[in-house]
């Protein structure tokens, strides 16, 4: 297994797309951070909830909202199955490492990785950015370890999100679809299915485990840390185990 | 060499069959690959030939039957690309990946050691292009390096679909001398294509398919005997000949050009029925059939015979 998760890793690290994945969500993480920093001492964003940065509760609360992340690992993620159909690369992979199932539980494993990776950089970058732009506004902050945790909490949910994004695209095998279908459910869906119906918000596989990962969400109702951190569990190893069946049962 | 497998043929298919919705695509179809030999997988487009192969490496699940390689089923075999390489087609290329990249990605997956990369681009040529992208290659070099990952785990097997394809002449001729070396060094070749000149030179055996069922298993020598010899013949009076030939028990086929192909009399005796006949010959020679003329006759419906 240890073979096949650096054969993934080796994918990933030989094609330009985690470059191009890399600089959009350090770019996009970034340039959410400066404007949120910029911005939260106006009296529109205060009027909007917004409020400038003065604890360290404050700053925790930026490493998650400031994020872009998630939207860029879960493109990467689902690239690491679709581009084996796209490419017809998954002949090969095949004949290497013949049980789709070790394939695509190594794909899971090395797409965590990656997400977890990205996760942890760009909320580094977010509290790189606001230390230094406090600093230079003379507000001293402590970075404590529950600022920190927020870093760790954000590139396990970017890893959750990679894990989920992989298991979507081998089961759909569709670059196109796979990639539409998870910003979709993302963006649009989720958002629209927490505002019309609240009480199943803490079911869906972002909104319903962002209670696992630090996130709170003042629009729905949902689970604590550790029922959310079941029901990633639970989204995981469903989304898995219909990508393997799937894939068992389909010709190459 | 890897030493995976014992006695027995490298590849037996048994009633392999392949159904997609309602069409058959291969049909109970039951051969086997010795070692030591280059066998020709011969059939017409869309016969399923590429189907049979992909089934037999697991990548495609038979309808029913089964196929097994070195006496295992492909998914069970320990280290696969040890025990088969295979070279199916020339698109399974990332085309942002060099080919050093790609090789290297196989090995570790394969869990053959990385540094057989070097060995096999220089054994197929590819050293100097091994930093180029995959999407900047031709078709040739697309084939080479299809036949480099075939080759990383210095397998006993080898399948290889169209493996000419692209190739240039030198390419077609370096292969055809890899494969005779391979398999008089013990290894198993399954070579499908459609040069069958190419597989005339190189292959001992030949598994001839159409529609998805077998025609014909036998060895290149014994299949094109069974297509026989014919007496190729032209005159200026072509009725008279053929009615010569129809009384003295040959058969006779319009081969265009005004000659025709007489089967079942000696060239000896057409010559004789000329003669006797007064018919004046502009040629008359022996044909020897070969493998492409054999294929031919398996796999097309037989033309009709000239009427009288």
């Amino acid at each position: 297994m240890i073979e096949l998760v650096r054969a993934e890793l080796l994918k990933v690290w030989t094609t330009r797309l985690w470059i191009g994945m890399a600089i959009g969500a350090v770019g996009l993480t970034g340039l959410s951070t400066i404007l949120f920093l910029a911005l939260a001492h106006s009296a529109n964003a205060q009027a909007n909830g917004i409020h400038p940065i003065e604890t360290a509760e404050d700053l925790r609360t930026l490493v998650f909202q400031a994020s872009g992340t998630l939207a860029f690992v879960l493109v990467l993620a689902a690239t690491m199955a679709t581009a084996e159909f796209r490419y017809g690369t998954a002949s090969g992979t095949y004949l290497a490492a013949p049980s789709r199932m070790r394939v695509i539980t190594a794909k899971s494993i090395a797409a965590a990785s990656v997400g977890l990776l990205y996760g942890v950089a760009a909320a580094t970058i977010t509290l790189v950015i606001a230390v230094i732009w406090l600093a230079g506004q003379g507000t001293s902050i402590p970075v404590g370890a529950s600022v920190i945790g927020a870093i760790g909490q954000e590139g396990l949910r970017c890893a959750y999100g990679a894990a989920l994004a992989v298991g979507v695209g081998a089961a759909l095998r569709s670059q196109l679809v796979a990639i539409l279908g998870l910003l979709g459910w993302l963006f649009i869906v989720e958002p629209l299915g927490t505002a019309l119906l609240p009480r199943f918000a803490k079911f869906m596989p972002f909104a319903g485990v962002a209670g696992a990962f630090g996130h709170a969400n003042d629009t729905a109702e949902v689970f604590g840390w550790a029922g959310a951190l079941v029901l990633a569990v639970v989204w995981i190893i469903s989304v898995w185990a219909s990508a393997v069946s799937l894939e068992r049962r389909r010709d190459v | 060499m890897a030493s995976t497998g014992g006695a027995g043929p490298a590849i037996q298919a048994s009633a392999l069959t392949k159904r997609f919705g309602s069409s058959v695509a291969v049909d109970g179809l039951t051969f086997s690959v010795p070692l030591g030999s280059v066998t020709g997988f011969l059939g017409p487009n869309g016969a399923g030939k590429t189907t049979t192969m992909r089934m037999v490496l697991g990548l495609a699940r038979p309808t029913s039957g089964s196929a097994r390689v070195l006496g295992r089923p492909y998914a069970e075999l320990d280290r696969p690309l040890s025990a088969v390489g295979a070279a199916l087609e020339t698109t399974g290329f990332h085309p942002g990946r060099t080919a050093r990249s790609h090789l290297r990605v196989l090995c570790v997956e394969g869990g053959v050691p990385v540094d057989r990369v070097e060995p096999v681009l220089e054994r197929t040529g590819m050293s100097s292009f091994a930093t180029v992208k995959v999407g900047e290659y031709s078709l040739g070099m697309r084939q080479r390096l299809a036949f480099a990952a075939a080759l990383l785990g210095e397998p006993r097997v080898l399948v290889l679909d169209e493996p000419a394809n692209g190739l240039d002449p030198a390419g077609v001729a370096w292969l055809r001398g890899f494969l005779r070396r391979f398999a008089d060094d013990g290894g198993a070749v399954l070579v499908s294509s459609h040069l069958l000149t190419e597989v005339a030179e190189v292959a001992d055996r030949v598994v001839v398919i159409d529609r998805g069922k077998l025609l014909a298993e036998d060895s290149v020598e014994a299949l094109v005997h069974a297509g026989g010899e014919s007496v190729i013949v032209r005159s200026t009076d072509p009725a008279g000949l053929i009615t010569a030939v129809r009384e003295a028990g040959g058969t006779v086929q319009e081969i265009g050009d005004g000659a025709m192909s007489v089967r079942g009399l000696a060239i000896e005796r057409v010559g004789e029925l000329a003669a006797a006949g007064g018919i004046v010959l502009h040629e008359l020679r022996r044909e020897t059939a070969t493998l492409e003329q054999a294929f031919l006759a398996l796999t097309t419906p037989e033309p009709p015979e000239m009427p009288q």
